[in-house]
């Protein structure tokens, strides 16, 4: 593996001094943005970019600290969605959250059962064999119509993003309420890398066997990786859903999103909390800018399809390009050029 | 530093061998060092025979380790030393014979369970845990001394505190102790090897094992570091009283280290005794000198 | 009975596309160590190449030629724009670089020759023909030779070229390989334009079966079971466990998939190959492998 340098405090620098600029970003994003930002913003690229950075963070326990590749993200994103869908629409007066966590552990338990061959497949082979996943749950939701109230195609509706008697059904609200999910699961996702059980996760990654040789389980290790991963996965993939999209269909959750999920860690860096959301603000915004820039260059001289293929392109050649120039991904970047500030 | 380093140690050990703890080794009263019981069996191996494919490593090894001492394993490469001390720890499960540890037989039960029984060991490849700094990879050594839960662990309660200030704690003596102090907070991969491997020392020891195993502990080392590696197992032998099995190819540093010897040559055991009775077998004298070697 | 037989013919011939497909995966993994995931993406392409340029009225042969040269031009840019700048970088990586490799392509074809759907006539009648009592599709015969050819080509290729020495060497022992004076790089051109060349003909079988468009690329998705099952390093592997996957996702098909209410092959073969796996963890050929510790 690459260097999978995780942070460490700045020597010189008190403890609280490493956490300011995440507390900063957090007055910001509660203080500031609401109050300036307009509906395209909160709509189209901040309630999005929470969302998968949220699941970037979860992915990156599973295959940034433990080690254990999965390519069916998207399936446990959409185990997610539609279990709360289920929960809050067949358990009356079910609070919103509690249909939002509910979901999340159905997630958990089908990660963990998805999870099983991780006990014996390692690398391509357990990546491949996670691919069973994302294609089962697809094709069960998609054919069993009880998963979306009936629904032929497998569409299913937001419920109303109410909490405590406070509604946040507006632009904003979808937003901050993204915020709150995505900044406390993300806290937690913080603490379980610094316990000990966010040691043994890396000690089974780095070398399994002295891991085991010191007691630890590698078979619940990973087996709670999973578990735990999926989870956040699946609280993503319920905000995207019901704050992001609003209605969603099985669809939605292909395997383009399981690698979209993957690139996200890969970008932004592999056992790296910061990682998941530098990675997910970088494929969230990239395409906008890149069909901006593609209109204002060739304007209306090519359909879209022509489009579509070229920003396909660009994407790609980015990706290969960012993998070289990078391997340790943004995270290490930022971390070189604040280094470099602070000294 | 490591002449200073290596004087401190032994004068340590001096200390101890004569009942006096010095300070930098002075421990909380119930923490104390077992009592060392000379002459019970802690470790017997029995008719021990291990192939793979059609390959054989191991034939019918048997032999018993007694409480307190340190035992060598030595012979040429490819004589079966590390696929002993594999079979000792679980990893591999011979094809028959039996490994019984404090009367408990661990034959093939894993690595894990064997750790849970109470052996702790070193790699020879350093097996460190990379992406984890010198004072987590310590700490990840005392992972069967916690109990907190999942939620205990997020959310920081009493229990999940206590245990993670003591696993701390006890990594910070070992760093003392060891003399890595100075490297606590950086990342093992980019520690100079003898330091890297001294750190693995220190996880295995962390762990508080009844039986420490050794594979090739001062391998490409110079004579210095070799020193200082055998005065901190004998400090640490003398400060935990631990059982320790060892495999060493430095004949100078297994006789000065070790109680009791046991030879193998192509899987077969070919001498077992006392360092003296040892160096004097024929049989032994003809596996390091005789030809094919 | 004979129904039963026919499912089963069919489910093993189309199993023989499988395998094709599957073997151009395991020559880029044995040498690079790459999952390589724009396989399906080169196979789009050739399949597209090939079919516009006979649309655009040139000869059958000529199109074969100019398809291949473009396999092979794509093949050199891979080794060098791509692999030797990622060298040493962990799997994963690599594996990413594929990935964004298979979005050029994809986008490349597209942009090229165009989003629609194009009938690609290889000259054989679909009709089905009678043999020992049972039906089978001439077509899926024809398909199943021409991969079968491939497949006795590769290995003869690998088997008695000096290439191909020099590709098993890599496969087998990099570092060794480099040590003897083997040109890595030259090794990794050569297999990609032979993933080329697989990428080709499989793309025209499949093309032909399913219709030149978009989704062509998606074939990739069902030969990854089968490289599950039979190991991502081993072309024997990728033969049988084609034949098994194909026969097992057709049975399925015809007896368990009614209980579903269908729609089951998307994920049958993994599902199959997961199962085996279960029973047999080392697969179909592979060896327990024993890490040395």
């Amino acid at each position: 593996m690459t260097d999978l340098t995780l942070s460490q405090p700045r020597q010189g620098l008190p403890a609280w001094a490493g956490r300011l600029p995440v507390a900063l970003l957090l007055a910001v994003a509660f203080g500031v943005v609401p109050f300036v930002g307009d509906q395209y913003l909160f709509d189209a690229i901040l309630v999005p970019f929470l969302a998968l950075s949220l699941a970037g963070v979860g992915l990156n326990l599973l295959t940034g600290y433990a080690g254990q590749v999965s390519l069916g993200s998207a399936a446990f994103m959409a185990v997610g969605a539609f279990a709360s869908y289920n929960f809050i629409l067949r358990i009356e007066g079910l609070p919103l959250l509690a249909g939002l966590a509910l979901g999340g552990v159905t997630a958990a338990a089908v990660g963990l059962v998805f999870g099983l061959p991780s006990l014996r497949l390692k690398g391509f082979y357990l990546a491949v064999s996670t691919l069973a996943a994302q294609f089962f749950v697809q094709w069960a939701l998609t054919k069993f119509d009880w998963f979306s109230n009936g629904n032929a195609s497998g569409v299913i509706t937001a419920p109303p993003l109410t909490v405590l008697g406070i509604s946040f059904d507006s632009s904003v609200g979808r937003y901050l309420f993204s915020l709150i999910v995505v900044a406390l699961l993300t806290l937690a996702a913080w603490r379980l890398t610094r316990s000990e059980i966010g040691r043994s996760f890396i000690a089974v990654r780095d070398r399994d066997v002295a891991a085991s040789s010191l007691g630890i389980s590698v078979l619940r290790v990973k087996l709670l990786a999973f578990a735990v991963s999926s989870f956040i996965v699946g609280v993503a993939g319920a905000l995207w859903a019901f704050a992001y999209l609003r209605t969603v269909e099985p669809a939605g959750f292909d395997l383009d999103r399981s690698f979209q999920i993957l690139f996200i860690v890969i970008i932004g860096g592999l056992a790296s909390i910061r990682g998941a959301f530098l990675g997910a603000g970088f494929i969230v915004i990239f395409p906008l800018i890149l069909s901006r820039l593609g209109q204002a260059l060739l304007g209306d001289t090519f359909d879209s399809g022509v489009l579509e293929n070229a920003q396909k392109i660009v994407v790609g050649g980015l990706i290969i390009a960012f993998l070289i120039a990078e391997p340790a991904g943004l995270s290490a970047l930022v971390a070189r050029l604040t280094r470099r500030n602070l000294n | 530093m490591m002449m200073v380093m290596s004087e401190q140690i032994a004068t340590a050990w001096a200390l101890e061998q004569a009942g006096v703890t010095p300070a930098f080794l002075r421990r909380e009263e119930e923490e104390a060092a077992p009592p060392v019981y000379r002459g019970d069996a802690l470790l017997v191996l029995q008719g021990v025979s291990l192939a793979f494919g059609g390959v054989r490593a191991l034939s019918d090894i048997g032999f018993a380790a007694r409480e307190g001492e340190t035992l060598a394993i030595i012979g040429p490469n490819g004589a079966g030393k590390s696929s002993l001390l594999n079979v000792i720890n679980g990893i591999y499960r011979p094809q028959s014979g039996r490994v019984l540890f404090r009367g408990l037989d661990l034959t093939g039960r894993g690595a894990r369970n064997a750790a849970r029984a109470g052996i702790a060991r070193t790699f020879q490849n350093i097996a460190l845990f990379k992406g984890l700094s010198v004072i987590d990879n310590i700490v990840t050594g005392r992972s069967l001394a916690h109990r907190a839960g999942l939620f205990e662990q997020i959310l920081g309660l009493p229990r999940a505190r206590r245990e993670e200030a003591e696993a701390r704690e006890e990594a910070l003596r070992l760093l003392d102790f060891l003399q890595l102090g100075a490297f606590a907070e950086r990342q093992v991969g980019a520690l100079p090897y003898g330091l890297q491997k001294r750190v693995e020392l220190a996880r295995a020891l962390a762990a508080r094992p009844r039986l420490l195993l050794l594979d090739e502990p001062m391998a490409g080392m110079s004579a210095g570091e070799k020193q200082d590696l055998s005065d901190a197992i004998l400090a640490a032998k003398a400060r935990f009283g631990m059982t320790v099995v060892l495999i060493e190819h430095d004949i100078g540093v297994v006789m000065n280290l070790s109680d009791h010897i046991l030879v193998l040559d192509y899987g077969q055991k070919i001498a077992d005794g006392t360092p003296d009775a040892v160096r004097d077998d024929p049989r032994v004298i003809e596996a390091y000198l005789g030809a094919g070697h | 009975m004979d129904f039963l037989l026919e499912v089963l013919v069919g489910g093993l011939l189309s199993g023989v596309m499988y395998s094709l497909v599957a073997i151009g995966f395991v020559l880029i993994y044995k040498t690079s160590g790459v999952l390589n995931f724009a396989q399906g993406a080169q196979l789009l392409f050739a399949a597209l190449t090939f079919v516009s340029l006979v649309e655009r009225e040139v000869p059958f042969v000529a199109a074969l030629a100019i398809t291949l040269g473009a396999m092979v031009v794509i093949g050199l840019a891979i080794e060098r724009f791509v692999l030797r700048p990622l060298v040493n970088q962990p799997p994963i990586t690599l594996f990413m670089a594929t990935l964004g490799l298979s979005y050029v392509i994809e986008g490349a074809s597209q942009l090229l020759w165009g989003a629609q759907v194009h009938g690609l006539d290889l000259g054989i009648d679909d009709a089905p023909i009678e043999a020992a009592g049972i039906f089978i599709s001439q077509f899926d015969l024809f398909a199943a030779g021409i991969a079968g050819a491939m497949v006795l080509a590769l290995v003869l290729f690998f088997r008695k070229t000096r290439t191909g020495l020099a590709f098993r060497a890599v496969a087998d022992d990099q570092v060794a390989a480099l040590s003897v004076g083997i040109r890595l790089p030259r090794v990794w051109v050569a297999v990609w334009i032979a993933a080329g060349v697989v990428a080709l003909v499989s793309g025209l079988l499949w093309g032909a079966r399913l219709g030149v468009q978009f989704s062509l690329s998606l074939v990739v998705l069902k030969a990854l079971p089968v490289l599950v099952l039979g190991g991502f390093d081993s072309v024997a592997g990728a033969i049988v466990g084609g034949l098994l996957i194909g026969a097992a996702e057709k049975l399925a098909e015809v007896y368990i998939g009614p209980l579903f209410g269908g729609g089951i092959e998307g994920w049958f073969a993994y599902v199959a190959a997961l199962a085996f796996l279960l029973v047999r963890p080392s697969g179909l050929f592979g060896q327990k492998l024993v890490e040395r510790v």
